[in-house]
């Protein structure tokens, strides 16, 4: 191979191969340089299950305030529990970045994952609900139908990118809306249970993997 | 019958040490100045100079982002850069083929 820093080596330049002889050392060190760059991303699930605990005591929540006629209490009881999720992922983003950049090593996939969850659950969720609300449920869409829809969409992305287990945890969800839909009576209930297992669920299986992983790689 | 060409390299990215940087940066992620020369066992100064040249022919972008308040100097492959190396690629089974 040519040498390094010679001043010849002008931009884009072709050569032949034969000038080049690649030698098994040069295809070693680039095989070390991809396998040493090479680092699983750290999943840090705990958004995870706290957006799946979240769910969980707000679904059942806004059912039993219904059934006992405190329906009043729905909306500032539901935008808190928002406020604090919303909160509580804002400081852990700022944090896994802070982290990242210090390591040096800023992962293609949790950017691109970030992304689709904005787009999907603060865009598409935030603005649906805030239009749905503000002309009187105009779509006839309900804003806990439509966080499990969302929920499920984005776990299932996640899947794709990531690993299965959360395409299992959105097609879980997807099962409930389905059961939530036909069995309207305890639709909140179900849909409680339904999102907040497919997000805990998962995520406790992908940070084992990940621990065990790291283990092993340690 | 006529021999086939053989196969023009582009000499910038068949250097060992860029393309080591090249392969390191083909995942997508952003990688620092540091993390990179621990990686590589490379000098500050190889690797500055090679980084440079990668720089200048667009196949990587180089940002530096703050730290607590320290520079921290990122690199990233751009779709220049993934293409180049999807051409050596190709090339190279153009190569055996040829064989």
């Amino acid at each position: 191979m040519k040498k390094e820093d010679s001043p010849e080596g002008s931009m884009s330049k072709e050569s032949s191969f034969e000038e080049q002889k690649i030698s098994p050392d040069d295809l070693k060190f680039m095989r070390s340089a991809v396998e040493k760059t090479y680092k699983q991303v750290n999943p840090d699930t705990h958004t995870m299950i706290m957006w799946g605990l979240i769910c969980v005591i707000c679904y059942p929540a806004i059912y039993f305030l219904e059934k006992f006629q405190l329906a009043k209490w729905i909306l500032p009881f539901f935008l808190s529990l928002m406020a604090f999720g919303l909160c509580y992922i804002f400081i852990t983003w700022l944090l896994i970045t802070k982290r990242d950049k210090k390591a040096g090593f800023i992962p293609l996939l949790r950017e691109q994952l970030t992304w689709v969850w904005i787009i999907i659950m603060v865009f598409h969720g935030l603005t649906w609900s805030i239009l749905g609300t503000a002309f009187n449920n105009f779509c006839a869409g309900d804003p806990g139908f439509l966080f499990a829809i969302l929920f499920s969409i984005a776990l299932s992305i996640t899947g794709v990118f990531h690993t299965k287990e959360w395409l299992w945890g959105g097609i879980g969800i997807f099962v409930g809306i389905l059961l939530a839909f036909f069995i309207k009576d305890y639709g909140y209930i179900i849909l409680g249970l339904a999102t907040g297992a497919g997000l805990i669920i998962p995520a406790i299986i992908v940070q084992r993997n990940y621990r065990k992983w790291e283990k092993e790689n340690a | 019958m006529r021999k086939p060409e053989k196969p023009k390299f582009d000499e910038l990215i068949l250097s060992k040490t860029r393309l080591g940087i090249i392969s390191a940066l083909i995942g997508g992620d952003k990688l620092d100045f540091t993390y990179l020369r621990n990686a590589l066992n490379l000098s500050d100064g190889n690797l500055s100079v090679q980084i440079r040249k990668l720089e200048e022919s667009g196949y990587i972008k180089v940002e530096k982002i703050f730290v607590n308040r320290k520079p921290k100097t990122f690199c990233r492959i751009t779709s220049r850069g993934r293409k180049a190396v999807v051409r050596l690629v190709k090339h190279l089974e153009d190569l055996v083929e040829s064989d």
